[in-house]
């Protein structure tokens, strides 16, 4: 488990970030959203122990990132894959790799094996000898993947994972993340892309500069917006909108073009005395949905929140 | 210290050199250059000055010395600075290699460069000499005690010297050319200015064996204080920026 406790750095007169507090479970996808220049990636640097806190501190299975003379025991448990691959680009992809299971320690029998493996499976085992500079952008990408988990690390930081990547490849890299999970790693993922986090990850953190939510996309959905249900009707002249904002579930209602748009607490257990309700009125109830919330407009409305200084 | 770690990241950096052709062949232009100059002047001695010229040749031997200095200020400066530009910094600090063994196989690259093309120069200008004088001598003049400890002992100290001025140097620099700069103009200099009372010395061994002991205990100072200097962090944060 890594834990985050009072964490703040200050770089000059600039907070890079303030006072975080959270931990990430073993075997869970965890996403860092915020805007650019939120601290995201100050906070990923601190949590790998490449840069130190001002204040508070970050323990990864209980080792503090702090404690220098233990930070190599820290950098065998993590793979990082920077927002930009930075390869070694005169080099053959198998050179690459192999420089990299080296420094982690590996022998070179391990190294052979494991790399096979990856590359196989990365498709690139073809281009092992290639210089990678010869490597198109999605390929770079997958190698640094590869680099990244090349010492079979605990944890898994990825930044910017999908970035510059074709469809085909990164629906490859969404399986491969979840696929690390499956396999006990944990996978720490700080991405702009707000659907493929919404799909990934099994909680998500929103910063800027500071914690402003952290939950699971559906509980911040829920915490964020209250569930919202149409109801479409054939006619809907002569339906007055004050009875049905009267009833004690509903927290908001209106009218759009044909349909009626509420707030409704636990729509399961309401929907039915609504419909009746409105089929009691003599009107027709055409169609019943829910009106779903992506994580794009959870996320944009605590961002914006935080703007205005109501978070 | 793991020197695993340190012999690989020396290993890396020099394949990386050799994989870049036009640095490769610029580098080994050096010590032909030199080799050269030094080849016609003593031969220009040698039959102006008839007996003395076995007095005087080795003296010329001294200028060789200087080519791991060169070298390491030319490559040692940006070692560090290029992998950041080249953004293959951060997954390697990522790795458990410490920061002074980091600094250690940076700074082991550029030196074993030096060293060896020092060391082709020592011996391309002995063997040509050789053949050269032999004929009036009547003698082999190379090897001497003087170009043996200027080849094996002062030419590596210098280069030591060098590299870990040179890295100390660029530690504080922001980018390539301000590190290429500072090293050509501020390290290069200063290493002639602390040679200049060896080349006036000629071919005195017992200075040259003590400006090569200073010079040692000066590369160790240096290298400790180099250390302190090179924090991970720092360079993370403020090179290139």
């Amino acid at each position: 488990m890594i834990r985050v406790s009072g964490l703040t750095r200050v770089y000059g007169n600039t907070v890079g970030v303030e006072d975080l507090n959270f931990e990430i479970r073993d075997a869970e996808i965890f996403a860092l959203l915020g805007p650019n220049g939120s601290g995201k990636t100050t906070t990923l640097r601190l949590m790998t122990g490449m840069i130190s806190p001002t204040n508070g501190y970050v323990s990864v299975d209980d080792i503090r990132t702090d404690q220098l003379q233990r930070l190599p025991e820290i950098h065998r448990k993590i793979g990082i894959l920077p927002e930009v691959p930075g390869h070694y680009e005169n080099l053959s992809a198998y050179r690459n790799l192999q420089f990299f299971g080296r420094m982690y320690g590996m022998s070179d029998r391990a190294i052979e094996s494991r790399t096979k493996d990856l590359m196989i499976e990365f498709e690139l085992w073809d281009k092992r000898e290639s210089a990678v500079a010869t490597f198109s952008k999605g390929m770079k990408q997958k190698l640094a993947i590869l680099r990244t988990v090349m010492h079979d690390p605990k944890y898994v930081f990825l930044d910017e994972p999908l970035s510059g990547l074709d469809p085909e490849s990164s629906k490859f890299v969404r399986d491969y993340m979840k696929s690390l999970k499956e396999n006990g790693k944990t996978v720490i993922l700080s991405t702009h892309d707000l659907d493929d986090a919404d799909k990934l990850s099994d909680r998500v953190a929103v910063v800027r500069n500071r914690l402003l939510a952290i939950d699971s996309p559906s509980a911040l959905k829920a915490q964020v917006f209250k569930r919202t249900v149409v109801f479409h009707i054939e006619n809907i002249q002569g339906l007055d909108l004050k009875e049905i904002g009267a009833m004690p579930f509903v927290n908001s209602v209106k009218i759009s073009k044909d349909s009626i748009v509420m707030e409704v607490e636990s729509p399961e257990k309401n929907n039915p005395d609504i419909t009746a309700y409105l089929v009691g009125k003599g009107f027709r109830v055409q169609f019943i949905g829910e009106i779903r919330r992506s994580l794009e407009d959870v996320y944009l409305s605590i961002v914006e929140k935080s703007k205005e200084g109501k978070l | 210290m793991n020197f695993s770690l340190v012999r690989e990241m020396m290993r890396k950096d020099l394949q990386e050199v050799r994989k870049n052709g036009y640095v490769f062949y610029s580098l080994l232009l050096l010590p032909i250059m030199l080799v050269v100059i030094s080849v016609i002047d003593s031969f220009a001695i040698a039959l102006s000055s008839s007996g003395k010229a076995s007095m005087l040749l080795p003296t010329f031997s001294t200028i060789l010395v200087f080519i791991p200095a060169i070298i390491t200020s030319l490559i040692g400066s940006t070692s560090v600075i290029l992998e950041k530009n080249n953004h293959s910094l951060e997954p390697l600090l990522a790795t458990p290699i410490t920061d002074s063994e980091l600094f250690a196989g940076k700074a082991l690259a550029p030196l074993s460069i030096g060293i060896l093309l020092s060391w082709l120069a020592f011996t391309l200008y002995m063997a040509i000499m050789d053949v050269l004088t032999y004929g009036h001598l009547g003698y082999f003049l190379f090897p001497t005690e003087l170009t043996l400890v200027q080849m094996f002992f002062l030419a590596p100290v210098t280069g030591m010297l060098g590299t870990f001025l040179t890295l100390l140097v660029s530690s504080k620099m922001k980018d390539v050319r301000a590190a290429q700069q500072v090293s050509a103009l501020v390290v290069l200099p200063l290493l002639l200015l602390i040679f200049l009372p060896i080349i006036a010395s000629g071919s005195d061994l017992l200075i040259n064996l003590l400006a090569g002991v200073g010079f040692l205990i000066a590369a160790l100072a240096i290298f400790f204080v180099s250390v302190k200097a090179f924090r991970r962090e720092t360079i993370l944060i403020s090179w290139g920026k």
